[in-house]
């Protein structure tokens, strides 16, 4: 196997808030090869943004951040003489959940972009439009040069969200992550942006992050699926192997509450409880009570990422 | 599966255009010309893409805005012509209610949970201070929110909890028709498979009639008997769910559902659309709105507008392909 682009060993993050210390993510481990499509998925708080945010290095102060190692084409961004900040834009570079309220309102989107070009890359004050104009004609956004004097509020969704894109990819970066990129577009758009995405990884062999709540959406645009809960990467698996022999009870759960082509109202099913309570001492499978296969053995000692084979892992003792 | 419904409410020729720039004469035509029957306790589904005008007819069909041409006829009581703001004061307020998209949003964060509910019952049913407590009770019963809850405020609620609160405040009053406003769009799929599960049990037991508003194709299937397809203000498509999604005609609809993510699918055998809508202000009343955007395009499309016309059972379409053979 080749050197990964990024690996990540036993990440953790926690905030400290008033209300006691909450526990986001706990013992996340992964990496991830050259021009690999990642996706993770979880519901509402099961920490998938925190971890993208933690990457990126954009979590506030509350934030405690451990890790044995965050390792990023050979540098190490987990030290105290990180880099990050200097190659935040340019090596790994995000597009956000929501383009109107990510980009700056009152700045026209192709000064926006000039300014990540102008800082991160190696454009003069004279020929940055230039570059700005083409980075919007690559993401295929029509008449790019009448584009790049438009303000954010002139644009639709889908094409605010290629702004993103395009300022994302500017710097032509080595990891894009995208945090929910088409949560908030219209299912025809999102075909049109995703598509465009996976055209432009696979042009560039970026590597790239999917953080997702849909699971349909990660199952056709991901080469791997990371499944969340609570904080814990709970199964780790290609897509299609995922989808066709999902072993924890949680992803068996999403899988049955999305609905499909094929799925009647009688076979959606929905996950039982809510999410634990972060606050607390939580024992180490964070399923527990919203599992219907559990044991009592669950309850007891650590439950860890164990491989199944077939580059399959799952966090449970009694997988399916 | 089709069984004849008494119709519950009918719309003829239902317009809704609001006056724009800088002297009010241009026209945005958000809903235009839409005939629609809907039955008694029969589930309809309204979906296309933002800005194709489906919230501007479930909201002219709620009675919270007023149409500018048209006829809508409740249980055989022509109710288009009562203005909005006097419509509240109605007693017939009470048989149409509405749940609204976002379910934060939607919610007075000064209100509890029983209060939210006790509101409308005070003003549209009344009765004495116990009356309208059984009341409430018995909505929360309804949708499988604890008694105890009624005293907490909004903020003490997730979101799943909070889309119960606004689905027991509609359903408190007992009404004939509910217009769901994209009711799950904001909720985790867990939950999202729990509200469905909600609306199909309430609708099952009342008999009530639904008119439920989505982007998502896949959900409106679950749920609704009958799909009416919106682009630009008109319907385009309208027929059984089974047909609509498993049979489209419409190079539209087609293009809807070639849009939802498949895991399964090769890649690129799908209809992708391209662009976006054109301007709905002052469209051209003799070209198909989907013209420019359309894969199948006929010379025909840019100077006829294409009829909703009959095809087979209770379908039809609005397009000079349909009509021809194969879309």
């Amino acid at each position: 196997m080749t050197v990964p682009l990024l690996s990540v060993k036993n990440l953790s993050v926690s905030f400290k808030t008033r209300s006691g210390t909450v526990k986001v993510l706990d013992d996340v481990s992964f990496s991830l090869g050259k021009g690999e499509v990642l996706g993770i998925v979880g519901e509402s708080g099961s920490g998938k943004s925190v971890l993208s945010y933690a990457l990126m290095g954009l979590l506030d102060e509350n934030a405690e951040i451990k890790a044995d190692a965050i390792e990023f084409g050979g540098i190490d961004l987990a030290g105290p003489n990180s880099p990050l900040a200097s190659i935040r834009g340019r090596e790994l570079s995000m597009i956000f959940q929501s383009p109107r309220t990510a980009l700056n309102p009152i700045m026209k989107v192709g000064r926006q972009i000039e300014d990540v070009l102008r800082r991160h890359g190696p454009v003069t004050r004279s020929n940055a439009r230039a570059a700005a104009i083409a980075a919007l004609e690559k993401v295929r956004i029509p008449d790019p040069e009448r584009r790049y004097n438009a303000y954010p509020f002139e644009l639709s969704g889908g094409m605010c969200q290629r702004v993103m894109i395009a300022m994302a990819l500017s710097c032509s970066p080595s990891l894009l992550i995208a945090d929910e990129p088409t949560t908030g577009l219209d299912v025809t758009t999102q075909a049109v942006v995703m598509d465009l995405m996976r055209d432009l990884v696979r042009e560039t062999r970026m590597s790239s992050i999917l953080i997702t709540h849909d699971l349909a959406l990660a199952g056709e645009y991901c080469d791997r699926i990371v499944v969340m809960h609570a904080g814990h990467m709970v199964e780790m698996a290609p897509a299609n192997e995922l989808r066709a022999h999902f072993a924890h009870p949680y992803t068996k759960g999403l899988f049955a509450a999305t609905p499909t082509a094929h799925t009647e109202l009688e076979d959606l099913s929905s996950i039982p409880g809510s999410l634990p309570d972060l606050t607390r001492d939580l024992p180490s499978c964070r399923f527990l009570h919203r599992c219907d296969r559990r044991q009592p053995d669950c309850e007891t000692g650590h439950v860890a990422l164990a491989p199944l084979g077939n580059d399959h892992s799952v966090r449970c003792r009694h997988p399916l | 599966m089709t069984v004849s419904h008494t119709p519950l409410m009918k719309v003829r020729g239902l317009s809704k255009r609001f006056p724009v720039g800088t002297l009010r004469r241009k026209m945005l035509h958000a809903v235009d010309e839409v005939d629609l029957t809907i039955g008694e306790g029969e589930c309809l589904g309204l979906v296309g893409e933002s800005g194709c005008g489906k919230s501007t007819l479930a909201r002219v069909l709620a009675r919270l805005v007023d149409p500018t041409v048209g006829e809508i006829e409740l249980s055989g009581v022509e109710i288009g012509k009562i203005p909005a703001r006097n419509f509240g004061a109605s007693s017939l307020r009470r048989d149409i209610q509405v749940v609204f998209q976002d379910p934060t949003e939607s919610l007075n964060p000064g209100f509890t949970v029983f209060q939210a509910i006790a509101d409308p019952l005070r003003r549209l049913v009344g009765g004495s201070k116990e009356d309208i407590s059984a009341m409430v009770l018995a909505a929360l019963d309804d949708v499988g929110l604890p008694r105890e809850y009624g005293s907490r405020y909004p903020h003490q609620l997730s979101g799943g909890q909070k889309a119960r609160v606004g689905i027991a405040r509609a359903i408190a009053v007992k009404p004939k028709l509910l217009v769901l406003d994209e009711p799950t769009s904001a909720l985790d799929v867990s939950v999202q498979s729990l509200i469905l599960h909600l609306l199909a049990k309430l609708q099952k037991q009342r008999g009530m009639s639904y008119l439920f508003v989505s982007h998502d194709l896949n959900v409106v299937r679950l749920l609704c008997d009958k799909i009416a397809v919106m682009y630009l203000g008109r319907i385009v498509e309208f027929g059984p769910s089974k047909s609509v999604f498993h049979e489209p005609r419409h190079p539209y609809t087609r293009a809807l559902i070639d849009a939802i993510p498949d895991p399964e699918r090769k890649s690129d055998d799908r209809t992708k659309l391209e662009g976006s809508a054109s301007s709905p202000i002052d469209p051209d009343q003799n070209a198909c709105r989907f013209a420019g955007r359309c894969p199948v395009e006929l010379p025909i499309c840019t100077t006829a507008m294409p009829p909703l016309t009959s095809h087979g059972v209770g379908s039809l379409v609005a397009c000079h392909r349909a009509t021809g053979g194969n879309p």
